[in-house]
């Protein structure tokens, strides 16, 4: 039960990261496309890499990782636009609101569950706690630098502005290129889909192992499965701000499976007397 | 090499939804706005707006002003698309004018829609026109038909590097008009006295959205060096000695500035100093004797520069003091990194009339050139 739980929340999920890619898609680069030409296409990219199932999604995280370093030395160019002293007094912090936004902002980290998963996978385990923290590390950096970038930019208007990143990318007048979001939102239409992978191969997976299916017969049909229900779940949401409130509840979701997931296991483990390898 | 039906038949459905066909648009058939103006009503009635906006030449023809009024900037959109047989894009526009009228209403409206447009860049420059808009972009396209918009644009934008004029970007201009305390301060425009295109008359300042006042180009001058916004320029300067004229030249130099604030009791002192590097670009001595080469008198000639420029600044912080009561010169930051708390609140009530500011201006003559 627990694990099915744990498979539709992953659904929902997906289905919110797909249909915030196609938002962002529609709203920066194709204004005219609908949204369900989008999702579709976008869908259709996630069933195709997850039907190819974990190495071809590990290489496909290995590829878009590099790709992140650009990512990270663009957001730097906007820096001279903004000021250190939007940062001050450090000693002033609302620590009430730092709270408030941390709960907010939760749903970036959404995605780090899947090593429930794929823990089963890895052979090598003494090095999974090492490479998880680096790759926590790495996330909680970029985040942080985005946001302190914006926070130096946009000081208190950045609560205003939609999409913080892709603005401050548009801020520099940039010589030659014109528009300087334009190499964040060539990578976006990779990046942006990837956690969909990542978590659709985890959720299709969980579901074949759980109900004890053949893996070489049924994982192909339970992707299309899910590719359909997501799909399906993008198209929800009349507008924007819908998604943005259901992107809220997915971060206190992903907090309460993150953090009561194992919780419950270890607990259970506990109650039967066993101890948790 | 054997492709699998159902794997070619995903792909022909994938490419029948390239979405990219969607969004399709041949650029004959666009109206590419490269420079917009916005005015109240030519009749004079309040509650709308005129939007004029200056176009990219197609191929058979020249840049062309078109001007449509309604009651709002999208209402004058649709007016534009009942008579013109292209779409109208923002994607290229380079620079906004604004009306002198409706500076002085507010310019929310202009703000919102740009702001909110994602193909519109925020690093197009805003300025004010004294005057109409309109009738500025309809000058500067009498002058040069086919590139009217190009010597306007590159005017604006690099302005900063020839003249103590800001540049001011739309997120710029955003930013510090609606941020509490401060004001935006953009170029004023005026068609040129000679009659031959478009001259920057001075600075307008804005305060939520609405124009507050208009700056000369000395008081202008005083503004950018005090604000520490980069700009490099040509100072002159007249040396007395004993009620005689003993020197007379100029200086090109590049600006920098240092804010320092302090605190005693209530009082908040800012000390600023404005930096000043560069070059002697000429200078005709009167008395012979003395030479440039002697670095004594290279300092007379710094000292001449800083006194001048410092007499201007403190004529601009009365200013901004006793009549404007706003920050036009971006220090409330200084003071709100190290007291934001308790600050914040006093800036709705009037924060900046009630400091103390000092001034000191350092020139520093690098080189003369190659004469001594």
């Amino acid at each position: 039960m627990l694990v099915l739980i744990f498979v539709i929340y992953i659904v929902l999920f997906q289905g919110i990261v797909i249909r915030l890619f196609a938002d962002i898609t529609c709203v920066f680069m194709l204004p005219t496309t609908p949204i369900w030409a989008v999702s579709l296409v976008s869908t259709f990219s996630v069933v195709f890499a997850v039907c190819k199932g974990g190495k071809v999604i590990g290489r496909i995280n290995e590829f878009f990782f590099y790709l992140l370093v650009v990512d990270l030395l663009i957001i730097f160019v906007p820096v001279n636009q903004g000021t250190y002293l939007n940062l001050l007094p450090l000693g002033e912090i609302d620590l009430n609101g730092l709270i408030k936004g941390s709960l907010k902002t939760a749903y970036a980290y959404a995605g780090a569950e899947i090593l429930f998963i794929t823990y089963a996978m890895v052979q090598q385990r003494r090095e999974i706690l090492k490479a998880a923290l680096i790759g926590q590390g790495i996330t909680v950096s970029i985040y942080l630098l985005v946001v302190v970038v914006c926070l130096m930019v946009f000081g208190t208007g950045l609560k205003f502005i939609t999409w913080p990143l892709l603005t401050v990318l548009k801020l520099p007048y940039v010589y030659a290129l014109g528009r300087l979001e334009i190499i964040f939102l060539l990578l976006w239409v990779g990046l942006g889909l990837r956690p969909a992978m990542n978590l659709g191969m985890a959720a299709c997976y969980t579901a074949v192992r759980n109900f004890n299916l053949d893996f070489n017969r049924w994982y192909k049909w339970v992707v299309l499965g899910m590719g359909t229900v997501l799909y399906v779940l993008s198209l929800q949401a009349d507008n924007l701000l819908q998604v943005f409130t259901w992107a809220d509840y997915a971060g206190y979701a992903f907090l309460a499976v993150s953090l009561g997931y194992p919780l419950l296991y270890l607990l259970a483990a506990l109650l039967r007397g066993e101890k948790s390898k | 090499m054997k492709v699998p039906i159902a794997q070619a038949a995903v792909l022909l459905v994938l490419s029948s939804l390239l979405c990219g066909c969607w969004d399709t648009v041949d650029i004959e058939e666009f109206d590419i706005a490269l420079v917009a103006g916005y005015d109240t009503l030519p009749t004079g009635d309040q509650g709308g707006i005129a939007v004029t906006s200056l176009e990219a030449a197609g191929e058979d023809n020249d840049e062309w002003v078109g001007t449509y009024s309604a009651k709002t900037v999208g209402e004058s959109r649709a007016l534009r698309a009942y008579n013109e047989p292209r779409q109208y894009t923002l994607t290229q526009l380079q620079a906004i004018v604004i009306g002198h009228d409706l500076a002085l209403q507010g310019v929310e409206s202009v703000i919102n829609t740009h702001m909110r447009e994602p193909r519109v860049k925020p690093s197009i420059n805003v300025a004010v026109v004294d005057g109409r808009a309109e009738e500025l972009l309809q000058e500067i396209s009498k002058k040069d038909p086919k590139q009217a918009s190009s010597g306007f644009i590159s005017l604006l934008q690099t302005i900063p590097q020839r003249a103590f004029v800001p540049r001011t970007s739309l997120y710029q201009f955003i930013h510090d008009t609606f941020a509490l305390g401060t004001a935006a301060v953009t170029p004023l425009l005026q068609v040129a006295d000679n009659q031959l295109g478009v001259e920057v008359a001075g600075s307008a300042i804005f305060a939520k959205g609405r124009m507050l006042a208009h700056l000369d180009r000395t008081e202008t001058r005083a503004l950018v060096l005090l604000s520490g916004r980069k700009t490099e320029g040509w100072i002159p300067y007249i040396i007395y000695k004993d009620g005689e004229l003993q020197d007379k030249g100029s200086v090109f130099v590049a600006n920098q500035r240092k804010v320092k604030v302090s605190r005693s009791g209530d009082v908040i002192t800012f000390d600023i100093k404005v930096i000043l590097r560069g070059r002697l670009v000429e200078h005709s001595l009167i008395d012979h004797t003395s030479a440039v080469y002697n670095e004594d008198h290279l300092r007379e000639i710094e000292q001449a520069v800083a006194r001048d420029l410092r007499l201007e600044m403190m004529d601009l912080i009365d200013l901004m003091q006793e009549q404007l009561k706003l920050d036009v010169i971006n220090i409330t930051p200084y003071a709100l990194a190290k007291w934001r708390r308790e600050i914040t609140p006093q800036l709705e009530q009037g924060f900046i009339e009630d400091v103390v500011i000092n001034v000191e201006v350092d020139v520093i003559i690098q080189n003369t050139g190659e004469l001594g």
